[in-house]
């Protein structure tokens, strides 16, 4: 079973475009399915490559307050505690509410991982920030080293980095 | 009982609501004297961006309005904005003609967002009131194949939006005339088996939802919806309205989409950003899923109204609680509809028709999932926007959800506070408001002296 990368965001606005960009530069690897995840996050869970042996790994752009590029790696259940409640008053249910979701109808895939790459700009129509794109091509190499080695989770701790 | 005279019943935020904002009622010796619904988050003034902006932009530009109906804007503006086109050479003028096959791709891709909508809602968002559970997360631990089917029609929805309008949000293949692409057939008959499997599913809920327990509560408002000529639509389709169709009321009115202004204004109050829909003197409409059903149930295949005659949902529907059951109704019809499309469909020989603006003032509204969305726009010679004015459905149930509720609480206030509290949140999502259209959602507050 190869890795799952979803990359979740909006290619067109500004360090949004973190997700998807690594999901590009995985997409021809071998070892690697890619998708893009680019409206409700909780299609995810109708996608046929959510399966309950798969090793799934989301990546998205957030704001922790650290600095821009970088990069945070959490389990579900780190996730989870971290993230605030949602509202579920919107027209999308989020990441979180769509992992309580899985997670409610025993649809949790047996490893997941949710990578955050900080960002600072997300402007309509503006390009990714040097830090990210450099955070980006971090990620793809770890997670495209991960999808090769047979060490559960050794590549994506080294993913906790900040930039220099 | 001191609760019907003088208590206080607080909400920090109400969920399954697009967007933020506050309810304040005010019981008086047992009287309920005022009800405001806050709307606090901020106005958009999208319609003063459009100003300068080219006769071609208000279809991406409104769709940004909504996440979750961002069709709706796209074919109200377009609506509007081709009421003031023609193909060069047409001898026309004014009033765009587009070939069917356009016409089947528009209405196509707006049951698209109506599955996914109303699946939203009737599933997610307002299906845990009546079983009893804060969320759909808590609703899926016991309900699991309920949230399942949702999942997967909603998937059937979204799959609609992007082969027709590129990607399931803020669709970015709607123009002025027409699509930058149109798909092939062999797109759209992929898309058969999921659509059948939800119709199928669809049906099922209808029964399902349609035997859920209702607040005994009926009214008596104005329904107002749009209602197209009989064989207007494009080849393929039924006459339920959808993408356009005259403005009739259950008072009696019949009017064009043109004399819109005549019959109806936006005020501004002070404890809402958002402004307020009335008729011309004063009195409050109810658009959405209940006024539709209520003033088309006639346009309805006679397979789906027999549907609706077995679980007891005959028009008039005056129970709002019941408006869960009229949406899965059309749910159904949305997908049923997709499927007479899809098996209509001639490619068109060209995705879009050459257009020019002329000088004018152009009206349009369609049926958003939550009721009429009017759009009308002022071009310049240059076909420059120089004016435009927007009413979501919001916006124009915002008065009478307010005026619903003020009945509710008054006919409910031997109920305890939380009862209360639940049943005037459930009451508010029956007419599944949408904030963020409207400018967001809600503190509850009910202070009785």
């Amino acid at each position: 079973m190869s890795l799952i990368v979803f990359g979740v965001g909006h290619p067109d606005r500004g360090d949004d475009a973190a997700g998807p960009l690594v999901a590009d530069l995985l997409a021809n690897d071998p070892h690697v399915s890619v998708r893009h995840v680019t409206g409700d996050p909780s299609m995810m869970l109708t996608d046929p490559l959510w399966l309950p042996d798969a090793e799934v790994v989301l990546v998205d752009a957030v704001v922790t307050g650290t600095e821009p590029g970088a990069v945070h790696a959490w389990s579900m259940l780190e996730l989870l505690v971290r993230a605030a409640p949602s509202s579920g008053g919107t027209h999308d249910l989020g990441i979180t509410t769509t992992l309580r979701l899985a997670e409610a109808l025993d649809r949790l895939p047996r490893s997941l991982t949710v990578v955050g790459i900080e960002g600072a700009r997300f402007t309509t129509g503006s390009e990714p920030s040097h830090a990210v794109l450099t955070a980006v091509e971090r990620v793809a190499t770890t997670l495209a080293m991960r999808a090769r080695s047979s060490t559960a989770s050794a590549g994506l701790t080294r993913l906790r980095v900040h930039p220099q | 009982m001191s609760h019907t005279h003088d208590r206080r019943i607080s909400v920090e935020a109400l969920a399954r609501l697009e967007g933020e904002g506050a309810m304040h009622v005010q019981v008086t010796d047992g009287t309920v004297e005022r009800v405001e619904l806050s709307i606090y988050e901020p106005p958009r003034y999208f319609e003063a961006l459009l100003r300068g902006r080219t006769y071609l932009e208000p279809p991406d530009i409104t769709a940004r309005i909504c996440g979750i109906c961002p069709v709706a804007y796209q074919l109200s503006a377009i609506n509007a904005i081709e009421s003031l086109c023609v193909t060069p050479g047409s001898g026309r003028d004014r009033g765009l003609q587009v070939p069917d096959g356009i016409r089947q791709l528009r209405r196509l891709l707006y049951c698209g967002e109506w599955i996914e909508s109303h699946v939203l809602h009737v599933f997610m968002l307002h299906a845990p009131d009546f079983l009893g559970y804060q969320g759909s997360i808590e609703m899926a631990a016991d309900h699991r194949e309920l949230v399942e089917t949702a999942l997967r029609m909603r998937k059937a929805g979204n799959q609609l939006l992007e082969v027709i309008g590129g990607r399931a949000i803020h669709p970015i293949n709607v123009r002025v005339g027409g699509f930058h692409r149109a798909p092939t057939r062999g797109e759209l008959d992929a898309l058969v088996d999921e659509l059948t499997w939800s119709r199928d599913a669809a049906i099922e809920t209808v029964r399902v939802v349609a035997g859920f327990t209702f607040p005994d509560y009926d009214q008596d408002p104005t329904y107002v919806a749009l209602r197209p000529e009989a064989g207007s639509g494009p080849v393929g389709a039924t006459d339920y309205p959808l993408e356009g169709g005259r403005v009739v009321s259950t008072t009696g009115l019949d009017i064009p989409v043109e004399d819109w202004p005549e019959h109806f204004h936006e005020e501004h109050l002070p404890h809402s950003t958002a402004l307020h829909g009335r008729m011309r003197g004063g009195g409050t409409y109810l658009v959405g899923p209940t006024a539709r059903f209520n003033l088309n149930a006639d346009r309805l295949p006679d397979e789906l109204l027999e549907l609706a005659t077995e679980v007891g949902c005959s028009p008039p529907v005056t129970n709002p609680f019941r408006s869960i059951v009229v949406r899965a109704i059309e749910t159904v019809y949305a997908l049923d509809e997709a499927l007479r499309l899809i098996a209509a469909y001639e490619r068109p020989e060209v995705p879009a028709v050459p257009v020019v603006a002329v000088a004018g003032v152009g009206h349009g509204a369609t049926e958003a999932p939550r009721g009429i969305l009017y759009h009308r726009y002022e071009l310049d010679a240059d076909g420059l926007i120089t004016d435009g004015v927007i009413v979501p459905p919001t916006s124009q149930n915002q008065p009478a959800i307010e005026e619903d509720l003020l009945g509710f609480v008054q006919s409910h206030l031997h109920l305890d506070d939380e009862r209360l509290q639940w049943q005037c949140e459930q009451a508010i999502r029956n007419y599944d408001p949408c904030i963020s259209c409207s400018t967001h959602f809600l503190d509850l507050t009910v202070d009785r002296r």
